[in-house]
């Protein structure tokens, strides 16, 4: 029986195989069109993911050469000039300051900080002088 | 095979361009979709997971687009993507088989006979080319063969490819290709043989 098995029914075998694996495939159009639209959106997905980071990398780079543009800063020889001038100025300044603020603490007096220590200082100091007044007195009328 | 040359024929101009924008993708999925989902079905005969790699198959194709050079067609560049995918999936159904060993469970759905599958997707209408048995013992025998002798069965005696596109497709030597070829037949044959003998 097994010698009957030539070349043509295995190729009818492996034919009818082929049908059956087709027909296996085979699925309604919504099937295929769901298939399609899944890959479709997944495309679009990482198309769009990719787009916004591009963009906004182009506008901060635009933005960055465009404040460049428009407000250019100083340039090396204008910073060594400025420094150059302003640096004794600013020497003369804290001189004539210091100068001042000197001057101006030794005719000041007390600062109004310290003004109720003074207060109290100075009473404190009249009492003494009042107490060494009746101290006298009296010693002057034991010794009469 | 005739008509995928035909769909190739006219997608290939824009494709050769290096430049795959997304408007070629909608025509070149629409194109090959349901060929790369035959060759998942009959590689995994798994609906769900050919239906989820026949899309990660051009989502992939997608992503490296820009390695595309047109050097191969545009059917051999997808049918690589689409074999390797199912080359990972076997893989990781092997390991998922022996986790489910060692944890006693069993998984009711690959103990299934496959000929109760292929029962349920058959349409009568090819009952009269071969009896139903034949068709379901080249189905059972091809299961059964090693994954380079399945990967050359299905793409020569499904898809109808040219041992050298095989060849391309598969990384392959054509002698190669003939020799996996040639046991497949082979156990093919001898499956017959048995089932015609009673066995």
């Amino acid at each position: 029986m097994a010698d009957e098995l030539n070349t043509k029914d295995i190729q009818q075998a492996l034919d009818g195989w082929r049908d059956s694996a087709t027909e296996r495939a085979e699925r309604p159009d919504w099937f295929f069109a769901r298939q399609h639209a899944r890959v479709m959106s997944e495309i679009s997905a990482r198309r769009s993911s990719g787009v916004p980071r591009l963009a906004w990398a182009g506008i901060v780079a635009t933005v960055a050469v465009a404040a460049s543009l428009m407000f250019p800063g100083p340039t090396q020889k204008q910073v060594q000039r400025q420094l150059q001038t302003e640096a004794p100025q600013e020497l003369q300044i804290s001189d004539h300051d210091l100068m001042l603020a000197v001057e101006q603490t030794l005719n000041a007096g007390t600062p109004s900080s310290l003004e109720p220590a003074t207060l109290l200082a100075d009473e404190m100091n009249q009492a003494l002088v009042t107490q060494a007044g009746s101290r006298k007195i009296k010693e002057n009328k034991y010794e009469n | 095979m005739a008509d995928s040359m035909v769909s190739l024929a006219a997608v290939q101009p824009t494709l050769t361009s290096q430049v795959l924008t997304a408007e070629d993708f909608d025509e070149l999925v629409r194109r090959n979709q349901k060929r790369i989902f035959r060759l998942l079905m009959s590689l995994l005969h798994d609906e769900d997971a050919a239906d989820t790699l026949t899309q990660e198959c051009f989502l992939k194709a997608y992503k490296s687009r820009s390695n595309f050079r047109g050097e191969s067609s545009v059917d051999t560049w997808l049918y690589r993507i689409a074999v390797n995918l199912a080359r990972d999936h076997h893989r990781n159904r092997r390991q998922g088989f022996w986790k489910k060993l060692f944890s006693d469970s069993r998984d009711d759905e690959d103990d299934q006979p496959l000929i109760e599958t292929v029962i349920d997707h058959r349409s009568t209408a090819e009952a009269g080319l071969l009896a139903q048995e034949e068709v379901e013992k080249v189905w059972q025998t091809v299961r059964r063969l090693s994954p380079n002798q399945r990967e050359v069965f299905v793409l020569r005696f499904s898809e109808e490819m040219e041992l050298q596109e095989i060849a391309h497709t598969l990384d392959m030597e054509v002698g190669t290709v003939k020799s996996h070829l040639s046991r497949a037949l082979t156990a093919v044959r001898k499956r017959l043989e048995e089932h015609r003998d009673g066995g």
